[in-house]
């Protein structure tokens, strides 16, 4: 069965008894207000002095009570009338009009019970009359009886409809809720969907609309997961791409290295200083590179570092090249561990480029100091040197990670990726990072962050 | 001294290391595929130095087994720029790592530093020449001659002895050796470092670091 047909019959099973139900309370209502109408016009009608022409002259035909025109069509039971017409009775039953209506036993009785004023409803031949006790309790004109019998109300009181409305209800909610159930099991199933995984909902077979929904959701999340997992799949290649080229670099670089500095030392000369100075570069590059490659991969391994050793190794790492460019680098570091939580790979990569930066761009007979030191719950790494410096725009321009300038591309200035990459590092690892002119000339770059 | 252990399946560097290692005074004995180290192995080994790719058994279950049975200091070598190999090695045991490409100094560096940690522990005292500094009596002689010391003098000789060879940076000297209601400025710092050089009767004992402090110079090796 189709959405749309389900729709349509659930409709009509709840609304066509809901209708008909309302049409019958709108019914009862309004001959509930009819009730009211009649007995405000006859206990108007029927006045004391009324009564007493009554009893003085009891009547031998219909009792006629005008309508005003206003109140004609008001009574919807008797029609358009333009007078009431009413039998009248003695509280024994009798009357004094030959043609009146036979009061059955019951309905006097329930009369008499019944508070004055109010009328009770009287079955006389299967048809329906109102009766009312008039305030006399002596003689004809004790009761009021319509002469017209009144039209409905059709069906039940409205406290009885009750009952269908919860049915009609019920019908629409027992149609309805099988398409409910769907949809929020399709819903739920797209909110918990993990883009490598498959959608989870089970293969529809059905010919309704839903169907077709749930079937188009399950194929178009099946394009994407495997789309997806085509995109994991390359960035893993590349990733290891990177990694297996740095790692076949590594090891002749390495040499290459090794060789160099044996030459100076047999033949120390502007070429091999230079020759030195390139290889400390390409190393450099190639760690730049594979740390820019995990950015890209957030493969970030969150670990806890002993920042002593992080130091230890990256100044002695540059102590070759600052002794062949004549520049003097120590570093100081605390007696006790300094725990923070970092990527090793990431956080050396970061401060060999704060170092290479002042050792590179100083001049022979500088100097470069790196200090760790413990501050109120953070560490501090500082990087100073009193080389050439960078001016207040420089520093700016050098943090921003996300917007890497042209120096970039040329290895001549000061910035480019490897101050891009300290920035990237720090911000990942919720870090700060600082560059600042020295006081007296230079540069300080500083490392905070929390201490484990 | 017992001999350096390198575990290095490229030909060129390995040769290049145990030159390098040799030329600085290491004895060596160098391995070109992986195998585990026999117990028999570790009383002449102090120290290893440890490529993490290897053919033949791995690095790292070379540094298990090795550490089920020795302490002897473990440094590796790692050609990938990958932490999580790191955090293993360290893990497992290793004691420090050197990522290529290094430098030869580096690597030489490295190894002095971890074979030297057993002499600083070892011992409260610094010799140089002439002069004794005993952290343990609280003491400072040269040639026998006991020296006549301020309490802030000493406290200075003594923090730096306790880190000899290791540069100490001023805030640190300022924030615990000196009494902060009395003497602790930058100014008050040099002065004493200033009249501890002329007791001591040489200059180069202590040497300034520029943008960190003071260091006590170790007798030469």
């Amino acid at each position: 069965m189709t959405l749309r047909l389900r729709l349509i019959l659930t409709t009509l099973a709840a609304g066509v008894p809901a209708l008909i139900a309302l049409w019958f309370a709108g019914n009862s209502i309004r001959d509930a207000s009819d009730d009211d109408l009649f007995n405000a016009m006859v206990l108007a009608h029927f006045s004391p002095a009324a009564l007493d022409a009554c009893e003085a002259a009891p009547p031998t035909a219909r009792v006629g009570i005008p309508l005003p025109a206003l109140k004609r069509g008001a009574f919807h039971a008797f029609g358009e009338a333009s007078e009431l017409l009413v039998f009248t009775y003695d509280r024994a039953g009798r009357s004094s009009q030959r043609d009146a209506l036979a009061l059955p036993p019951e309905a006097l009785a329930e009369v008499r019970r019944g508070p004055l004023g109010r009328s009770v409803d009287v079955m006389i031949a299967g048809q329906r009359h109102l009766l009312l006790a008039l305030p006399r309790e002596r003689g004809p004109c004790a009761l009021a009886l319509t002469a017209t019998p009144r039209v409905g109300p059709l069906g039940p009181p409205p406290h009885e409809l009750l009952v269908p409305l919860a049915l009609a209800l019920l019908a629409g909610l027992v149609g309805i809720w099988p398409v409910v159930r769907r949809i929020r099991s399709m819903t739920l199933a797209v909110r918990r969907w993990d883009q490598a995984a498959p959608l989870g909902l089970p293969r529809d077979v059905g010919s309704d609309e839903l169907s077709e929904l749930s079937r188009a959701l399950t194929d178009s999340a099946e394009t994407n997961r495997r789309q997806h997992a085509a995109l994991v799949a390359r960035e893993k290649a590349l990733l290891e791409f990177i990694e297996n080229t740095t790692h076949d670099l590594a090891t002749p670089l390495t040499v290459l290295q090794g060789s160099l500095s044996a030459l100076a030392k047999a033949h120390s000369s502007d070429a091999v200083r230079q020759a030195m100075t390139e290889a400390q570069y390409l190393g450099a590059l190639l760690g730049n590179l594979a740390v820019s490659a995990k950015f890209e991969a957030a493969a970030q391994v969150e670990t806890t570092l002993d920042l002593r050793d992080v130091v230890s190794r990256v100044v002695d790492r540059h102590r070759a090249m600052a002794q062949w460019l004549g520049v003097e680098i120590e570093r100081s570091i605390p007696e006790e561990p300094l725990l923070a939580l970092g990527d090793p790979t990431f956080t050396e990569r970061a401060l060999a480029n704060l170092v290479e930066n002042a050792t590179r761009h100083n001049v022979s007979g500088g100097h470069v100091a790196v200090v760790l030191e413990s501050e109120g719950g953070e560490f501090v790494l500082r990087v100073l040197d009193d080389g050439p410096g960078l001016t207040r725009e420089e520093c700016e321009r050098a943090l921003r990670w996300d917007e890497p300038s042209d120096a970039a591309r040329t290895r001549s200035t000061v910035g480019g990726l490897g101050l891009a990459i300290v920035a990237r590092v720090a911000q990942l690892q919720k870090w700060r990072f600082a560059l600042t002119p020295g006081e007296s000339g230079g540069l300080v770059a500083e490392l905070r962050g929390p201490v484990v | 001294m017992g001999v350096v252990l390198l575990i290095e399946d490229d030909e060129a560097l390995g040769r290049q290391v145990v030159d390098q290692l040799e030329a600085a005074g290491f004895s060596t004995v160098w391995w070109r595929r992986g195998r585990l180290i026999d117990a028999a192995d570790y009383r002449e080994i102090v120290l290893v130095i440890l490529d993490l790719m290897l053919p033949g058994v791995p690095g790292l279950d070379i540094l298990a087994q090795l550490r089920k049975d020795s302490d002897v200091p473990v440094l590796v070598l790692s050609a990938r720029q990958d932490s999580n190999d790191k955090v293993q090695a360290l893990k497992l045991g290793a004691d420090d790592y050197v990522t290529k490409p290094f430098w030869p100094e580096e690597l030489i560096e490295r190894v002095r530093a971890r074979l030297r940690r057993f002499v600083i522990d070892r011992s409260s005292q610094v010799k140089r020449g002439g002069l004794l500094i005993d952290g343990g009596k609280r003491e400072v002689t040269v040639d026998g001659k006991s020296l006549e010391l301020t309490r802030a003098e000493l406290d200075l000789l003594l923090a730096l002895a306790h880190r000899v060879g290791e540069p100490v940076s001023r805030r640190w000297l300022l924030a615990n050796v000196l009494d902060p209601e009395k003497e602790a400025t930058e100014r008050t710092l040099d002065v004493h470092v200033s009249r501890l050089r002329k007791k001591l009767g040489d200059s180069t004992v202590i040497e300034t670091i520029w943008g960190i402090g003071y260091r006590l110079r170790k007798e030469a090796e």
